[in-house]
């Protein structure tokens, strides 16, 4: 487990929107989904599992960079 | 006046003279005379105010030859530490990390684009060297030329999620990219997975190969001497280059862009354009260090690639000064050698590690050798 574990909690964290207590429920049943769904599916899966999730989750903040709860970010000028 | 000149070259030796000393002390009561004898030096200087303000005096006013002066003793390292092959390998080590931490303290210090991900750019120079040399067949130099592309290269596929996020979204992208890169050189069978790649061909230039040992001025020199040099010769070049960009007006730009990205596009400085080239030529120097360390140690593999060293280079810029550029020669001249000097507390130094950069941080915020405020003459 190690910094591993805690690198995912806080890319679940991320994916919820960081802030939002259901936010991180929502991102870690999803990255946990995501784990197991590429590690039965891709062939040699069970290595490479945390490379789709973390690919995914670099994905998803491109288009959603405040996570799916997180507050929209406006910025006043 | 001379006398500046003379307590600014007398100040350099004595500091030169007490940290080889503390070097090479084998027993405690040695390290410990030394040791003391620099803490009391520091303190001699920081808390008698006449002294301090004399000395602080002499140094600005004779900037070129404080210089000078140091560039002698860095020289002259080798020659003092011959007796021992290990150490003059950590300072090589050292100065690899000047290297990097300087191309880290542009992204990070001069432009605020979190990268978290420097173990990874290291390795992606690394791992090219390693793969052009022994699967390729490339002479060292060539791959050493040309691993540092190879991070650059990457890095603008990882550019886009950076652009898009900010703070705390923008560190984890990073920190991801470090963990896909580790999981796939340990998994995937042209890297060599767990193994690494052995047997990377030492540096040779002009039919001198770097694992001969040099003799200087008469000395015999252990062969990892050559390494310091090389390794000296790049961390003074890339010190100079990132000097010349950090009081450019490239600098300037990218200063006001870490620091408000609205103002700075009002002013007319492209975001994009900006963090795109803090973030490409800061991984060229990281990738450049990775790849020299690929022909010094000529073995490259996952752990030497993990998470923990990208924190290793965040704390030599943190420990040296953000933004700062003698801040954080610095900081990788002490965050290097200082554990392996310790390496008789066995696990404990890490935890003295840790206690550094926390007493560090409640009092020296700013680092030991903050950025100054920018002066243009």
């Amino acid at each position: 487990m190690g910094v591993t574990g805690g690198v995912i909690g806080f890319s679940a964290a991320a994916i919820g929107g960081l802030g939002n207590v259901y936010g991180a429920i929502l991102g870690g049943l999803l990255f946990g989904v995501l784990q197991t769904t590429a590690a039965a599916l891709i062939p040699r899966g069970s290595e490479f599992r945390d490379v789709v999730a973390f690919a995914v989750v670099m994905l998803f903040l491109v288009f959603k960079p405040s996570g799916l709860l997180g507050d929209k970010s406006v910025e006043r000028v | 006046m001379s006398r500046d000149l003379a307590g600014v070259w007398l100040a350099e030796a004595a500091v030169f003279a007490l940290v080889v000393a503390a070097i090479l002390a084998e027993r405690p009561w040695a390290l410990g005379a030394t040791g003391g004898a620099l803490v009391a030096a520091g303190a001699l200087v920081r808390f008698v105010p006449r002294l301090g303000a004399a000395l602080a005096g002499a140094f600005a006013r004779r900037r070129a030859a404080a210089l000078a002066g140091g560039a002698v003793l860095a020289l002259a390292l080798p020659l003092a530490l011959r007796s021992s092959p290990y150490w003059t390998f950590v300072a090589t080590l050292a100065l690899l990390y000047v290297t990097i931490g300087q191309g880290l303290n542009f992204q990070l210090g001069t432009a605020g684009v979190i990268n978290l991900a420097g173990a990874a750019f290291a390795g992606l120079g690394g791992y090219a060297v390693g793969l052009a040399t022994v699967a390729g067949g490339w002479p060292s130099w060539l791959a050493v030329l040309v691993g540092p592309w190879v991070a650059v290269t990457v890095g603008t596929f990882l550019f886009v999620p950076i652009l898009k996020t900010r703070g705390h979204y923008l560190a984890l992208v990073t920190i991801a990219f470090v963990f896909i890169f580790n999981i796939l050189v340990n998994n995937l069978e042209f890297t060599g997975g767990p193994q690494g790649i052995k047997n990377i061909p030492t540096l040779s230039l002009g039919g001198y190969a770097f694992t001969t040992r040099p003799a200087l001025a008469g000395v015999d020199l252990p062969a990892h001497a050559n390494f310091y040099y090389a390794a000296l010769a790049m961390a003074g070049l890339t010190t100079w280059i990132l000097r010349r960009l950090h009081d450019s007006w490239l600098g300037l730009a990218l200063n006001t862009l870490r620091d408000d990205e609205i103002t700075a596009r009002c002013c007319g400085v492209s975001v994009t354009r900006g963090k795109l080239l803090a973030f490409s030529i800061g991984n060229f120097f990281i990738g450049l260090g990775g790849a020299f360390y690929a022909v010094m140690v000529g073995f490259v593999s996952p752990p030497d690639f993990d998470f923990g060293y990208s924190l290793v280079m965040l704390s030599v810029i943190i420990i040296g000064g953000v933004d700062s550029i003698p801040g954080v020669v610095l900081g990788a001249c002490l965050l290097v050698p200082l554990p392996e000097r310790f390496r008789f507390l066995h696990e404990y130094r890490l935890l003295l590690y840790g206690v550094v950069i926390v007493v560090m941080l409640l009092y020296r915020p700013r680092g030991l050798w903050p950025a100054q405020i920018r002066r243009y003459r």
